[in-house]
């Protein structure tokens, strides 16, 4: 049944969607973003305050390229701050840790977090700062750029902090202050899926160390579902398979369209990351009169004496169709040539 | 876990030691092409690594055991936001070299001996991975840094002079300035039992090997044998390729809202890879496994802005891609001999080879702006648009139909091995693409966002190529000259077919025949509505709707449109757990499904009516009319998503984690249909006691099913005018709608019906254990997996004896184990120097009915094999495999 009426809708939805926005962009000057007090009532103590104590975090810390950014070329006053540029001014953090010191320790109970701690940010389970306030600690340096598009994102939604993959505080990876040694270890730290989908028989070279998740994906978010780099799963592909862009003279509809049409990304049972056994996976789209609708079965194999069909063989459609992915030869219609 | 502060730890100052390590190591890799590195919004090469370097390498804790101190405030690991323990962070380099010119220096480096023993050369172990007995320089790493300046300069690299290898510089001003450059190859071997039957592997151009006839000896008993026994002489030839990659990029702060970048890397591919080619008689006898050479070459270049401020985020990008192919044609000579058939001005045997046009040379650009804008004051809203243009071209000089000089009954011009024979002599194909993505989100409260968007996606495919013959004269008639040709290369169309060219004519049933490219193009709108309510700081909900609407040209189905619907919860108010919890549902629907109509502006058939009696099964039935291709079906889908974190300890942390999802395909009788599942759960555990101890272990089961039925052709009424069948008389009017419907029993008979079911299983189990045993360090990881895929199936009604009695009720079973056990012992040797005792072992076990057969010899033929064969498989398949890796390797500080 042709639904061709709930067209005018969503344009009229479409249209009015980029009216307003349209009507926001001449919404005039708009006031500058107050920077928000992190610990209201607070001010800064200097890093030397907080390494009196943390000596230990300051050991590690100092081999990260935020300790080496701030220390050595600071941009502005907030990165002059050092360790308080993420944790917030530390003046009351300090005081109450003082008063800790100097207090009976019998008035406190087990398990307690000392108070100090609730006066200043922190990136832990522990520490119970909310993750906007978390986040938004990280991104009033971070925003923009690859991150443009975090908020509404899907781990935004989620509830992840940037601490739940970073850890800015030890060099753990060689690149991206991560809290793992690898990207890959990171990610799959929650996507455990994926990780066990690299590991069948075929699959990106991952596990081995050539390729790593955000060659796909951009965990900070993207327009493109599931938090694609490019516009189109294809534009992904083509950034490493660029022989298979083209365009070619002839082209396979549900190849130009989307690889994932026959391909799994992150690992198949199956040659080549298909998604199902060939002759089957052409057979789910092509019933056309002959060979392409016809019945394959055990007794076709190789090793048999008679009856034998190349179609359950070796590449089994692609022994003919070998160009599957689109041709440029004239008369490569049928992907033969 | 206790909160602890501890004394500062003494500083050593071991003065310049190994300056002129630093600048030999740097002079040795600037003689590497260099390449640049991707930030996790733009580009590729987002890691450095190999197989034993699985990690990057990172110079300041390479040789650090773990720190008994943690990280300080909880030892030995506070815990992420959700839950998951830190890593115990290893002890960085604390006593940096300085030089008389401020430079601060630490490094190392890794090498020793190593050895494989076992199927080291088996594709299993080899696919992506290069390791030779003997020196092995596994990695190494340099860190320069200047503190009055801000200057740094680091070094990485490992797996020196293996096919693995890979090397990193960056150098620049923190906050600055920076530049990044790499190299990295990596290889990827396909197979390693192939046999190949021709000198020339991995160009464009395969001869026969002695002992084998182009154009087969005339005794096709005695070509089998040959063919045999040349492949067995060739065997366990791998086949390969390597992607060296290098490049460079550069990163600057314009201002300190302004950021630049620039990049360029350049890829060159070498090798080959498994590919085939039908031979022979009506296209389908005797297809046999090539190899299709590789050279590919790809430069790709990137520019772009950054802005931001408190307000405004701007991005903008240039790009372009320039692919090439330096084998642009394969060429490869046959030892087959086959029937001259029909095709005039060949003798027998004059088919001797054939010819492929491979991927042609490409170029692409692109241009994306990605703008968001801020309005506090309106509702704390946020504007975002993305407009993302794009082409794709390549203007590849086209090859010749055919090699042979062919000629046919009725064509005064043959001219088919020429280029004069096409309408056109270069492809001039282009795909533009356009994007255009806007968002506009508002917080009327600080507990809650709500989210519009719209998206909109097009492809233009200007390509146009007409498969005709300009210059060959009919005599038949002029109804093709308003195509400016009168002569098609086809319906079956390779340079050995029997039936290979032919004249336009519509002599049923294969007088429609396709003779224009299509154009395949579609448009993508996403309409959709969100909303995220923050119940409290550790609550929170929420819901979004989302309409995609897919308009494609040249389908079966113009229109498609799915609505779905999504909810999630995500709960971090647990006292020892966060949970989070979501459900999508989406409804596929769409216009009419046609199985013909899409196609038919493309077949001659557009060029004159259909004939009105006579078979006009060409013309009225692409494929049967129960049939719906799964990316155009109607389809309901369900996902299921829980994942909970568990702190069960101070010290250990449980990790479960589901996956359900259900999909059925209501309207499809034929092709993937009913129900299909994919369903996954997992569990982690992460145990840290100590610094000197921990240990993690997984396990991941995974589980699916898909149906899939179809009905094949043959043994009906056949689809000639006037034929009566159950639903009707043949028409031409009706031809279309009888003969595409198996129930009319005209070219499908729909009790014939046979189906298949695809069940998948996976188990995957891992497990690591650190222990510290004083000075002496020990790491075990292991991980298994095990996967089948079994298809079971029901006959056909129509099936014969044979198959009947032997067929069984499915295909063998389709597996692969793998497992992979290393283990490292770190034993100090000195302040400087630690030895390292590596121990690596792989298995890998493949069952693969592909295959089946096949390890023996590549000839599949038909009893008593004096035929041509059924197929030439020269892979013998995957096979199984066991190594052993040794290594005893020195770790020597800088």
């Amino acid at each position: 049944m042709n639904r061709s009426r709930h067209i005018p809708a969503t344009r009229a939805l479409a249209h009015a969607l980029v009216l307003f926005a349209a009507a926001m962009l001449l919404y005039g000057p708009a006031m500058a973003q107050g920077t928000s007090d992190p610990i209201p009532g607070a001010t800064y103590v200097g890093e030397q305050a907080c390494v009196s104590c943390h000596q230990v975090e300051e050991q590690h810390f100092g081999h990260t390229t935020h300790a080496r950014i701030f220390r050595q070329n600071p941009r502005n006053e907030k990165e002059r701050q050092v360790c308080e540029a993420c944790h917030g001014p530390g003046s009351l953090h300090v005081a109450e840790e003082e008063r800790e010191q100097h207090a009976d320790p019998r008035e406190r109970r087990e398990g307690d977090r000392p108070p100090g701690d609730k006066l200043i940010i922190g990136f832990t389970k522990q520490w119970g700062t909310p993750i906007d306030k978390q986040n938004g600690q990280c991104l009033s340096c971070h925003q923009g750029g690859q991150r443009l598009h975090w908020p509404g994102s899907m781990h935004d939604l989620n509830k992840l902090a940037c601490s739940d993959c970073h850890n800015p505080m030890a060099r753990f990876a060689g690149t991206g202050l991560l809290k793992k040694p690898s990207i890959t270890e990171t990610c799959q730290s929650c996507h455990q899926q994926q990780r066990a989908e690299f590991r069948k028989r075929s699959h990106m070279p991952v596990p081995e160390g050539k390729m790593t998740c955000t060659d796909c994906h951009n965990p900070h978010g993207s327009p493109t579902q599931p938090l694609l780099k490019a516009d189109t799963v294809n534009d992904v592909c083509y950034s490493c398979h660029a022989e298979k862009r083209g365009p070619l003279v002839w082209e396979h509809a549900p190849v130009r369209e989307n690889c994932a049409n026959c391909h799994s990304p992150h690992g198949s049972n199956h040659d080549k990351l298909l998604l199902v056994a060939r002759p089957h996976l052409c057979q789910q789209c092509h019933a056309n009169p002959n060979h392409p609708a016809a019945f394959y079965n055990s007794t076709q194999l190789a090793g048999n004496e008679t009856g034998l069909n190349s179609r359950v063989m070796g590449r089994s459609c692609q022994n003919c169709h070998s160009q599957i992915h689109g041709s440029n030869h004239p008369a490569g219609a049928r992907f033969q040539r | 876990m206790k909160k602890i502060v501890r004394p500062a730890r003494p500083q050593v100052d071991r003065g310049p030691r190994v300056k002129t390590v630093a600048v030999l190591i740097g002079m040795a890799l600037a003689q590497f092409q260099l390449s640049a590195q991707a930030d996790s919004g733009i580009g590729v090469d987002a890691i450095l690594g190999n197989a034993l370097n699985a990690a990057p390498i990172n110079p300041s804790t390479h040789m650090g055991g773990q720190d008994p101190d943690g990280l300080g405030t909880y030892v030995p690991a506070a815990r992420t936001p959700t839950g998951q323990m830190y890593s115990t962070p290893r002890l960085p380099v604390s006593d940096p070299r300085t030089t008389e010119g401020g430079w601060q220096y630490f490094g190392f480096v890794e090498a020793g001996l190593i050895g494989v023993t076992g199927d080291r050369k088996a594709h299993g172990f080899r696919r992506y991975k290069d390791v030779d007995d003997g020196l092995y320089l596994s990695s190494f790493g340099l860190d320069l840094n200047k503190p009055t300046t801000a200057h740094f300069f680091e070094v990485v690299g490992g797996g020196a002079f293996q096919d693995d290898q890979f090397y990193g510089v960056q150098f620049g001003r923190y906050n600055d300035w920076r530049v990044r450059a790499f190299y990295n190859e990596t290889p990827h071997v396909f197979t390693s039992t192939f046999r190949p039957l021709w000198n020339g592997v991995n160009s464009g151009n395969l001869t026969l090997k002695p002992g084998l006839t182009p154009g087969g000896s005339g005794n096709t008993a005695d070509d089998n044998a040959a063919v045999a026994a040349v492949a067995a002489a060739n065997a366990e030839t791998e086949i390969g390729l390597t992607r060296e990659k290098s490049g460079l990029r550069f990163d600057m702060y314009l201002t300190d809202t302004w950021k630049f970048y620039a990049s360029y890397t350049h890829e060159k591919r070498e090798g080959g890879r498994p590919f085939a080619a039908v031979w022979g008689t009506g296209g389908g006898t005797a297809p046999m496994e090539l190899v299709e050479g590789i050279d590919y070459t790809t430069h790709d270049m990137t520019a772009g802005v950054h802005f931001a401020d408190a307000l405004t985020n701007f991005n903008f990008s240039a790009s372009a891609s320039l692919f090439r192919n330096n084998i642009d044609t394969l060429t490869f000579e046959t030892p087959y001999r086959i029937a001259a058939g029909t095709v005039n001005g060949v003798a027998a045997g004059g088919f001797t080879q054939g010819q492929f046009d491979l991927y042609p040379d490409n170029d692409a650009y692109n241009i994306k702006g990605e703008y968001a804008r801020r309005f506090p004051d309106f509702m704390n809203s946020r504007f975002t648009a993305v407009l993302s243009l794009g082409t794709s071209r390549q203007d590849d000089d086209l090859i010749p139909y055919t090699l042979q000089p062919v000629t046919i009954a009725g064509v005064a011009n043959n001219n088919w091995n020429t280029t004069d024979s096409l309408s056109r002599t270069s492809a001039d194909a282009r795909i533009d693409t356009r994007l255009l993505d806007l968002g506009f989100a508002l917080n009327p409260t600080n507990a809650l966002n709500v989210k519009a968007k719209a998206r909109y996606y097009e492809t233009r495919n200007h390509t146009d190529f007409l498969l005709c013959n300009p210059n060959a004269t009919y005599d038949g008639g002029d109804v093709y000259t308003a195509y400016g040709c009168s002569g098609v290369w086809g319906p079956v169309i390779n340079n050995g077919s029997g039936a290979a060219a032919k004249v336009l004519s519509y002599t049923a049933p294969n007088g429609n025949t396709i003779i224009r490219n299509i154009p395949f193009d579609h448009r993508r709108i996403n309409l959709g509505l969100s909303a995220d309510w923050r119940i409290d700081p550790a609550h929170s909900v929420n819901g979004a709707y989302e309409r995609e609407i897919y308009l494609r040209d040249h389908r079966e189905r113009s229109k498609t449109w799915e609505d779905k619907l999504k909810v999630g919860y995500v709960n971090r108010g647990l006292e020892n757990a966060t949970l989070r919890l979501s459900a999508e549902h989406g409804n596929r629907r769409g216009s009419t499904y046609h199985t013909h109509h899409p196609y038919a502006d493309f077949y001659s058939g557009y060029l004159a009516d259909m004939p009105d009696s006579g078979n006009v099964q060409s013309w009225a039935v692409h494929m049967n009319s129960g049939l719906r291709k799964y990316d155009l079906s109607d389809r309901r889908q369900t996902t299921l998503n829980a994942r909970l974190n568990y702190l069960a300890r101070e010290d250990l942390d449980l990790g479960v984690s589901a996956q359900f999802k259900q999909i059925r395909y209501p309207d499809a009788d034929y092709g993937r249909r009913d129900r299909q599942s994919q369903h996954a759960l997992n569990f982690d555990i992460d145990w840290q006691p100590t610094a000197e101890r921990s240990l993690y272990a997984f396990y991941s089961w995974s589980g699916g099913r898909m149906k899939q039925r179809s009905v094949p052709s043959g043994g009906g009424l056949g689809c000639t005018i006037g034929t009566v069948t159950p639903i009707g008389t043949i028409t031409p009017e009706n031809a279309d709608a009888i003969c595409q419907d198996p129930a009319s029993n005209a070219l499908y008979v729909a009790e014939n019906v046979w189906n298949v079911e695809h069940k998948d299983r996976g188990h995957t189990i891992g497990f690591g254990v650190r222990q510290d045993f004083g000075v002496l360090r020990l790491d075990v990881n292991f991980t298994h997996s095990y996967h089948v895929t079994e298809i079971g199936y029901t006959l056909p009604a129509n099936a014969n004896a044979v198959t009947v009695e032997g067929a069984g009720s499915g295909f063998p079973d389709l597996s692969s184990r793998l497992s992979t056990l290393e283990a490292n012992l770190l034993f100090p040797l000195n302040k400087t120097t630690t030895l390292r005792a590596l121990y690596r072992h792989e298995r890998g076990n493949f069952r693969d009915w592909h295959y089946q057969g096949f390890d023996t010899s590549p000839v599949a033929v038909n009893a008593p094999g004096t035929a041509l064969p059924t197929a030439v498989i020269l892979d013998a398949g995957p096979q199984k495999y066991r190594t052993n890796l040794f290594g005893l390797l020195l770790q020597v500080r800088l």
